[in-house]
């Protein structure tokens, strides 16, 4: 999980289409800047666009199962899909 | 955290190119037992699907092995995907070593549609999974908010535009 806060702004962030060394490769509807999470690296870095260089923060998350995930996690919500 | 590719996820099969091609084929083909169809009209339908199809074929968009890369004349590299969109890919290469052949899939910027106004479930509500459910979810807690998303679900998005409380953030698997 990461911030999509940039100076001051909000941006929209989606899957570009592209795959790169087995890695989604994001960008913004904003600005149509790529982001990436490199290797060895906190973050997404912004690997072309008007954001070039800079990062967005990464939050922690977690991949477990519904159950233990709960257990831990009592007060926890559910995305509902569709 | 956005994990690696795998072979279950849609954007392959909707992805490899190969694919795509002999299904729009395959739909030309006329179906087995239609009436009264001379042979000749058959055949002269497959052979135009065919020619129709082969523009498909050869577009610019590259294969398996990557998309086909460009310069202008400024000197700036672009990688163009399977809808025709140019990606600059200048500074990743000159800045953090990117390969342009080594961008692969390229099926455009809506083949996987973010989530952009996220509803949630609590405890109590209908659809809210019992506690012994074991299907897999990626969890995140920010600002006393925990939350989960079904890993099904992130496959088919890729990312959640999400607020929690007032972080904006990008769920993204």
């Amino acid at each position: 999980m990461y911030s999509r806060e940039i100076d001051d702004r909000v941006l929209t962030l989606s899957a570009s289409g592209w795959l790169y060394r087995n890695t989604f490769v994001l960008f913004d509807y904003d600005t149509e800047s790529l982001w990436y999470h490199l290797e060895g690296e906190e973050g997404l870095t912004c690997i072309g666009g008007l954001y070039a260089g800079r990062k967005l923060e990464e939050y922690q998350s977690t991949v477990a199962r519904w159950d233990s995930w709960r257990r831990t996690n009592p007060d926890t919500q559910l995305l509902k899909y569709p | 955290m956005i994990a690696n590719y795998r072979s279950s996820s849609p954007l392959l099969e909707s992805g490899v190119p190969g694919g795509t091609i002999s299904q729009n084929r395959r739909s030309c083909v006329p179906r087995d037992g239609e009436n009264g169809v001379p042979i000749k009209l058959v055949a002269t339908l497959v052979l135009f699907c065919l020619w129709l199809s082969s523009f498909g074929c050869s577009d610019s968009s590259g294969g398996p092995s990557g998309p086909s890369d460009v310069r202008d004349s400024a000197g700036h590299i672009f990688v163009i995907d399977k809808t025709g969109k140019r990606w600059d890919v200048t500074y990743a290469k000159n800045q953090f070593g990117f390969e342009p052949e080594d961008f692969e899939i390229g099926s455009g910027p809506f083949s996987l549609r973010p989530i952009l106004n996220p509803q949630m479930l609590s405890a109590g509500d209908e659809g809210y999974p019992p506690e012994n459910a074991t299907f897999l979810v990626m969890g995140t807690r920010l600002n006393g908010i925990a939350r989960a998303y079904s890993i099904g679900v992130m496959s088919s998005h890729e990312v959640v535009n999400e607020v929690y409380g007032d972080s904006h953030v990008a769920v993204a698997y």
